[in-house]
């Protein structure tokens, strides 16, 4: 894959917080690492609190009490259930696309 | 750059600071300290913005206007100030230029060209410093205007009102200037 195709591959940040938070509470800069570790996604703080406040005004994620004032964020059952079913949708994506480009 | 960052990060709605600046200032300490962690938070400051807007303007009965910006003085002076700065940079190498090759007083650019060269030959560098005035532009005018949009008698209705504080006025003139000044640059380099 050439740079510019590197580039142009940006994913949504709410989605890769989601996924991240999946595994357990985490705080923003947790959430930064462990982003980066899976999707290869360096995210921003500014693009990271944009796509948690989104979150948490959607009832997806809720805080949990400051370590200091690194505050963790946890998905709710609600935010399970939304990623589960986003997952599902993208995974028939995944395979219609698969199988297109294959043919 | 880390304390750019951090007056970058005061430029966020008293709103969104109060529930969020906390932890956000922690995870700014231990955030690489960039520019494209400035401009990411520069970024994330206008859309916190709009999206407050947004939100008030869904609160709103019946009323067709639209505003990108509503700051209130405070933070749109905030605004303006970051404008300065962004554009200051860029406004330095310029009039230091224009001192050297057009009043042939070349002392103090050949004083600051070892230093400043490798920054602007560098892709990024070279980015940053043609686009600060743009940014800078849109920061200082963005947020003092308030665009009305209606309808009356089947005719669209458009009104553009501008308030702006000192700093706003200061820094969309500069950002004008050295756009203007680039751009001639660059037809007499090409034509």
């Amino acid at each position: 894959m050439t740079d510019r195709h590197q580039r142009r591959r940006g994913s949504d940040p709410a989605l890769l917080l989601l996924i991240s938070l999946a595994s357990g509470p985490k705080h923003g800069h947790a959430m930064l690492l462990d982003v980066e570790a899976f999707s290869g996604e360096r995210l921003g703080p500014g693009t990271l609190y944009g796509a948690l406040q989104r979150l948490e005004e959607d009832g997806l994620v809720e805080s949990l009490p400051a370590d200091d004032r690194r505050v963790p964020y946890r998905l709710t059952e609600e935010g399970r259930r939304y990623l589960a079913a986003r997952l599902g949708t993208l995974g028939a994506l995944v395979r219609v696309g698969a199988e297109r480009v294959a043919t | 750059m880390r304390r750019l960052i951090a007056l970058a990060a005061r430029l966020y709605p008293g709103s969104w600071r109060r529930r969020y600046a906390d932890e956000f200032d922690a995870l700014l300490a231990d955030a690489d300290s960039s520019a494209s962690t400035l401009v990411d938070v520069l970024h994330g400051a206008v859309r916190a913005h709009l999206s407050e807007r947004r939100r008030a303007a869904s609160t709103t009965v019946g009323g067709p206007t639209m505003a990108p910006f509503n700051a209130p003085a405070s933070n749109a002076s905030r605004f303006g100030m970051a404008a300065v700065l962004l554009a200051l940079p860029t406004g330095i190498l310029v009039a230091l230029s224009l001192l050297k090759y057009v009043l042939g007083v070349a002392g103090p650019f050949d004083a600051l060209e070892p230093t400043v060269t490798p920054l602007v030959t560098h892709p990024l560098g070279e980015t940053v410093v043609i686009l600060a005035p743009y940014v800078a532009l849109l920061l200082a005018v963005a947020p003092v205007t308030h665009l009305r949009l209606g309808r009356q008698d089947g005719r669209l209705n458009v009104g553009v009102e501008v308030s702006a504080p000192a700093v706003n006025v200061l820094a969309a003139t500069l950002s004008a200037a050295l756009i203007a000044t680039m751009l001639v640059y660059y037809l007499l380099e090409n034509f």
